[in-house]
Formats: structure tokens, sequence, C-alpha cells
């Protein structure tokens, strides 16, 4: 299913959620994650972020069951998000 | 459902990095690579890594295979086995070791193998082909397995479907590519360089599959188990060639992604460029992606799962005696 995970943080606790998020899913812009991933994956992703939850932060988490109907234009310096390839 | 696999082209190194892995090109570039989410990792370039990272590998099974000079398969890390149990390799090795058993499940290796060779035939064939009698051929050789006594007769028919097969590609592939014999060791020309490559590419998707069972990788049935290789990956990758690496040759020679300047041809021998290399694993990819609706398990499934089920099916099979059911194109 496709992912998109967003949060807004204290600035010392962004590389709480970086590191957590890296781990799931592919890093597009400073506080902005991308993925097709399981649910399952999803439900620990959900857990994870419960845990380290604060009073000053903010999640977002868009979420479609199927990723193939989620259209993704890019504009200006960036590749496109899901690449195989290095 | 299987991870999806990740290639690395570039130079640069590979590390662990806030439990995740990082890759750091020469180019200076930095990514990472969401560990929870890739299955299978390939290395085409000149890689550098630590045990910290093979530590992390392990910890989530993921697989890395080695590609080197000129993209010829070295060899594969493969994560400390998860699944593992002895119960199944005794139960392999028995069917194996039974020559009834092992004649039965070579059998249907081969006539799914033969029937897969036969569908793409029959694709062309009603295409502005005519490919009537080798599909001829290849219905008399799926009817002789059933009546073969050993593997030695078993290859042989193998063997003659095989070559009526290959006689087809020279028509189906566009010109300027041709394949009038195959030949490998090191591949003649740039068809039996696609060939090559491609079959490489199937038989590392099987190791992969292989491993995420108890199966032993070097026990096969239709290939005799000898040494350094995975016998077992060779029988399965016989039965996905036609379907994986075979259409993927059609689609990017005929579509003219691939073109006889993605070739290198050096001592001999010829080879994909990096450029080729690149063009013809991402039409895999998509392939591996494509999914078809699986009579049996009532939903879609990917062709990569199909190669899964397949371990699955043959595994079951060795373990309770349910029939094996190898992959045979239903679509």
């Amino acid at each position: 299913m496709f992912v998109l995970v967003t949060y807004d943080v204290p600035a010392e606790r962004t590389r709480i959620y970086r590191k957590l998020l890296r781990k799931h899913l592919e890093h597009i812009q400073y506080s902005v994650f991308y993925g097709d991933i399981t649910e399952g994956q999803l439900v620990t992703i959900q857990n994870e972020i419960h845990n380290v939850l604060d009073t000053d932060d903010s999640v977002y988490i868009f979420e479609s069951n199927v990723s193939a109907s989620v259209e993704c234009t890019v504009l200006g310096d960036a590749d496109e998000p899901g690449s195989k390839f290095t | 459902m299987p991870q999806d696999n990740h290639h690395i082209f570039a130079d640069g190194e590979l590390s662990r990095s806030e439990d995740t892995l990082r890759i750091d090109t020469l180019e200076g570039e930095t990514k990472y690579l969401p560990v929870e989410s890739v299955g299978t990792i390939y290395l085409h370039g000149q890689i550098d890594f630590n045990t910290r990272a093979l530590g992390l590998l392990n910890e989530h099974g993921t697989a890395v295979h080695v590609f080197g000079w000129k993209d010829y398969y070295k060899g594969s890390y493969l994560p400390k086995r998860q699944h593992q149990s002895g119960n199944t390799i005794v139960e392999q090795v028995r069917a194996y070791d039974d020559h009834e058993r092992r004649m039965r499940i070579a059998r249907s290796m081969i006539e799914a193998s033969i029937h897969n060779m036969r569908a793409n035939l029959k694709y062309y064939h009603t295409r502005d082909h005519d490919f009537g009698s080798e599909i001829q051929t290849l219905n008399q050789q799926r009817k002789r397995v059933g009546s073969v006594s050993d593997i030695e007769e078993l290859l042989g028919v193998e063997a003659t479907a095989r070559k009526a097969y290959y006689a087809c590609f020279d028509d189906i592939l566009r010109d300027p590519f041709e394949l009038t014999r195959r030949e490998y060791n090191p591949p003649s020309n740039e068809a039996n360089a696609l060939v090559s490559f491609l079959n490489a590419m199937v038989y590392t998707t099987c190791v992969s599959a292989i491993r995420n069972t108890a199966l032993d990788p070097t026990v096969g049935y239709v290939h005799q188990p000898g040494d350094r290789r995975f016998t077992l990956s060779l029988d399965l990758a016989d039965i996905f060639k036609p379907i994986l690496a075979d259409r993927v040759m059609f689609r990017v020679v005929n579509r003219q992604q691939l073109g006889i300047d993605d070739f290198e041809s050096e001592l001999e021998g010829c080879l994909l460029s990096e450029d080729g290399r690149l063009t013809v694993l991402e039409v895999y990819e998509e392939m591996l992606d494509q999914t078809v609706e699986h009579p049996r398990l009532k939903r879609k499934v990917s062709y990569k799962t199909l190669v899964q089920t397949d371990v699955y099916s043959l595994k079951k099979h060795v373990l309770t005696g349910e029939p094996y059911r190898p992959t045979e194109r239903w679509w």
C-alpha cells in the first residue's frame, strides 16, 4: 500500500523520527517519507511512533490501499520516489 | 509478499547507519535504503562494505547477490538461515534418493519448462511468425517426458525441446540481433550475452526464493547435485526462464530499448555495457512486479510471488506428498 508520512516536531527531536522512519520508508524531503509497504509494516510504524510521541510532536500519515492509484508528479531537482536502482 | 529488490550500480560504500543501510557513492551522493522493505540487494558496481553492514543484513534476512567483472555472477551473501528444519532436509534428500519420487518431481519440472517455452512460441505464432513445426516438436517432447525412465533420457528430451525453442529466437528477435546458436562462456554475440545475463538474474531470483524456505538449494532433482552450485535453483530457473528472461529479452530487443551499441566485444566474447544492463534490469524488475490473477489463490499475484509459491509447492510436496504444481503459464 502507498504511505506518505510527514512530521513537525521540535528541532532536537527530528532525528528520533528520521531514524525511525528511514528503516521502513524512503526519505524524500526533510520531514517527508514515502513508501510502498504492507499493512503490517504500517502498523509497526504506527506503534513505533506512538512509543516516541511527545506533547509538541505531530505526525501525519496518508495512506492508500492501492499504491498504483496514487499519481505522483515531481518538479524541480529531485528523483522519482521508489527507484530500485542506485 | 516478497519484498523489493534493489540494484546498486554505483561504486561506493555500503554501511550501517542509524539502524538502516546507507550507500555513499564515489560521486558524493548519500542514500538510505529502508532495510525493513528491501528483500534482496544486487551489487553490480564496486562496493566496499564491512561486517557491521553484513550484520544488519543478517538481522533482516536480506540476501546480497554479487556481480563481478562485466556483471558475471560471482556469488551471494546469504544471511544466517531463518528457516531451519532438519525434517525438511531429510525429506528433500529422501525424495532425491528414491528414484521414482525423484523422477516424478523432475518430470513435472521439465513438463512445466517445455510448456512455458511452448507458450512463448504460441504467442509469436499467432503474431505473424510461423512456428508450427517447432510447437509440434515441443508437444512431442512434452509427451515423451511421461515415458522416460531415467534422468539422462529426461535431460535428452529437455535438450531437444530447448534446441527447437532457441532455434525460433532468431526469427523473433528484430534484426540485427541474431541467435543462431546458444553459446556461453563467454557469450559469442549480443543475443547470447543477453540470454546469459537474464538467465543469471532468474537464477538469483530462485536462490532468494529458496532461501525463504528450509529447503537446501544444493539438492536438485533434474540437475545432478554437484559441487559449487545451487542445483535446485538451476532446476527452478529452467521453469521460469521462458516466463521471465526470454520475454524480457524479446521486449527490450523488439521495442528497440536496446541496440547493438549497448554491447561491448572484448576477448572473443560479447557482453552488455553498463547502460545496457541498467535498461535490461529495469524491464526485468517490471516483469517481476507484473501481476496475474491466480486461480487457486484467488487473488492477483506478481511473477515474483509465483517463483515463491513454486518453491512452497515443492516443499509441501516433499514434506506431505501433496502434488507438486510447478508454474505452467495459464494466462
